[in-house]
Order: C-alpha cells, then structure tokens, then sequence
C-alpha cells in the first residue's frame, strides 16, 4: 500500500492509484470535466489540478488524474494557490464554452460572476478527446479525429472531425461526450449523428424480426461478430434484446424445469 | 469452483412478478431496466384445469459468456470464484456490444447512470451466505437457489 498525504489526512491506496482516484476514495471531492476512470487520463479540462509536495519533489502544481500516489506525497487540493489557478481555469473554460451547463455550475461554485475572457469563437466542445479515444482504443474503428481548419499548416488542435466511411454508428462517442457536443438520434429507420450541431453521419438501422423495433445498426454488428469471434463465439441479432430475451430458448444448463414437487 | 444458479419450479410458479419487484428493490434501479423476467408460456392442463406456464429469464451466468467477450473495456468480467458474471459501471463506456451480444438480452441499459447493469446474482448478498433477492422474496417458493452439483436432485 501507497501512503499519502491528502489535505491533512493520511490515506493508504493500491500501488499505481492515480492522487484523483486516491482523493475520491477518501471522500475527497476534485472537480473534472474530462476524467472517466474507464478511460487514459485526457489531462484535457485542467480542473483537476493540485498541490503537490514529495521527497523529491518541490511544492508543485500538477494535474491529479495522472498523478501516480506515491509514497510520502503531500497534497493539497483546496490551497490558496489551486483555488486561484482552479478559478483562472473555470474562467478560461466558461469564456470558451459559455453556454455549457456542468461549467456554468462548477463557475457558480467558485463564485465566478465577471467574465474576463472573450473569444471570437466559442462551442461546447473542449476538445478533451475522450470520443477520440474511446473511438480508436476501445471501438477500435478511428472514425473520428483531431483536425484543424488549416490543412497542414497549423498543429493545434481546433474541433472534431468524423469520417462517413469508418463510423459504424455505435453512439459510444455521443454517451460519453462529457458536454453533449456530440448527439445521436434515432429517427424511424435512421440514425443521425451530429458534431457541434451539424449532422455528420446518418445510418441505416436494422429492424427486429420479431417486433419491427429499429435497434442496431449493420456497422455494429459486424463489429461485434469480429470480436466475438476471437473467442469462437457468434451473435444472431435478428431479435432486438428485449425480444431475445421472451424468444430465444433458454440454455440446456438451465434454470426452469417442468417437473419438480406440485404444489 | 462452488457455481450455483437461480431453479424455477414451474409447478409452483403463480407469476406474481415478486421476483421482478423484489430484484429491482434490490439494486435500486430506476425504469426501464429489469435484471430478470417472468414471460407466461404456453398454458397446461393440470388435473383437468388449464394453468400458465412460466419461464424465468434471469442473466444465465454462461461459462463463456458472450458479454465479456464482446466488452472493449473489461468492465464486464466473470469472478473466479463461483463464475458470477458482473459488470463494474465506473469502466462502463455505454458502447451497449454487451446487450447485443447476449443471446438471451440479459445486459441491461440504464438510461440515467448511462451505463448496462446486469443481474449479477447480488453477489453482495451471495457473499454474506444469503440467497439472491429474487429467490428469497419468491412468493411460491418456486425460485430455488441452488448448487449446479445438486441441480440433478433438485429437478428429478
């Protein structure tokens, strides 16, 4: 166990536990925006910065949703410092996204009420990249990306980009988009994704055999058979779920029985 | 491995639901997902008397279950210990492959957490020596809890 110092408190974690997760363990609450424990560290929406003193490490601020406890390490989460840096973050965030409701409430905690900061251009997105990843590592299909509006010349970084072809539909991105700029809606038999309020991508779905419910589309089911084939298993998704569950035979290893002691 | 699944006798089966209400009491779920289901079959004829037939469909604990193939994240896994399949909701990406994937739809999606939940047996139940909640509220007795080494004495 890895024991650390959290705002005056002792606190013991498993080896490899991030100072966030450690500090939320113990009931301790660091905002976020970005941070999904199923997810890489984004180190995207910078609220979760800290304090940090160690052995080796002088008073420091880092972002704790990457930060490995280690032993002997002092934070601090609510210090004068974090406070005014958290603040000067929050008004940053609100500038560019000001019409965002999880900013608005983190900005109302804070006690934020003047607006310092103007941008030419604002949108929900933050651009944390959790669609990105989550498209690419755990979807495994790299349909969306980074892109910029100059080709080339600029690096950074200005929105989200969907490729048609490789998007196969499954709406993670939209469930785990932590502002909502991305949505998908199901429409009759098509599904429609859109970025920043633009549809991007429109789908055809599969109806149920059974009820004629529209449930998946093509694209995931044939991503799904490619996974489950690695383990020689195979899906029939004729039925949606729901009727799977009232028409599919149950399995010989199983659970109901007509013979048994008659009441 | 100690596995044990969830026995309906049909005989005794009235399909009072308690086991759908006392499941989602249980583990708190809000609408729409239901980690079990009592669907009617077809009717019988029991001493002169037609009676319907009940089929209960909880999660099937399967030995190499589609869900934890088909999870990107490793949030759906199966304990080693009595083969109890579960999902942890904080590695959940709402990707829904699970629901798809499972022959008999047993993944559940919960619109509010926007993660699947699924029967899990209530293991937290389970591990303090108490049956599921599900066979403990059965009405009828019908819903028996019990060892797959034994199931051969309990249904002949």
């Amino acid at each position: 166990m890895i024991q650390l110092i959290i705002n005056d408190t002792q606190v013991s974690v498993d080896p490899g536990t991030t100072v966030l997760e450690a500090a939320r363990q113990n009931g301790m609450t660091i905002p976020t925006l970005c941070y999904l424990k199923a997810m890489r560290p984004n180190q995207a929406c910078r609220l979760c910065v800290v304090e940090v003193e160690g052995p080796n490490v002088a008073s420091t601020v880092f972002s704790s949703c990457d930060l490995i406890a280690s032993d002997g390490l002092v934070v601090r989460t609510h210090s004068s410092r974090i406070l005014k840096i958290r603040r000067t973050i929050l008004e940053l965030l609100l500038a560019s996204m000001p019409d965002n409701k999880a900013v608005q409430a983190l900005a109302e905690e804070y006690s934020i009420t003047t607006k310092r900061f103007n941008v030419e251009k604002s949108d929900d997105c933050m651009l944390c990249g959790i669609c990105i990843q989550a498209c690419r590592e755990k979807i495994g299909v790299s349909a969306l990306s980074f892109a910029t509006s100059v080709a080339e010349t600029a690096k950074v970084a200005e929105f989200v980009r969907l490729d048609k072809e490789r998007c196969v539909g499954c709406g993670t991105c939209a469930n785990l988009c932590p502002v909502g700029v991305i949505q998908v809606e199901d429409k009759g038999s098509e599904r429609a994704l859109s970025l920043y309020g633009i549809v991007v991508n429109t789908l055809e779905l599969i109806p149920c055999d059974n009820c004629g419910a529209y449930f998946t589309t093509g694209g995931v089911v044939d991503l799904l058979k490619a996974r489950l084939a690695k383990d020689g298993l195979d899906v029939d998704a004729g039925n949606c779920p729901n009727c799977a569950r009232e028409k599919n035979p149950a399995p010989l290893t199983a659970h109901s029985t007509q013979t048994g002691e008659t009441a | 491995m100690e596995k044990n699944i969830i026995n309906l006798n049909q005989k005794r089966c009235i399909g009072c639901f308690a086991c759908e209400v006392h499941c989602k009491t249980n583990n708190n779920l809000p609408v729409g997902p239901r980690f079990c289901r009592i669907f009617p079959d077809d009717s019988d004829i029991v001493g002169g008397i037609p009676k319907t037939v009940f089929n209960f469909m909880p999660c099937f604990h399967c030995d190499s279950p589609w869900c934890v193939t088909a999870c990107p994240t490793g949030a759906m896994q199966k304990r080693e210990k009595d083969g109890i399949v579960f999902i942890d909701q904080s590695l959940c990406i709402g990707c829904k492959l699970c629901t798809l994937a499972c022959p008999w739809g047993a993944p559940q999606w919960n619109g509010e957490t926007r993660t699947v939940m699924k029967c899990d047996h209530c293991r937290e139940r389970v591990d303090k020596g108490l049956k599921p909640a599900c066979v403990t509220k059965c009405t009828a007795h019908a819903l028996q809890w019990v060892s797959v080494e034994t199931l051969g004495e309990v249904i002949t």
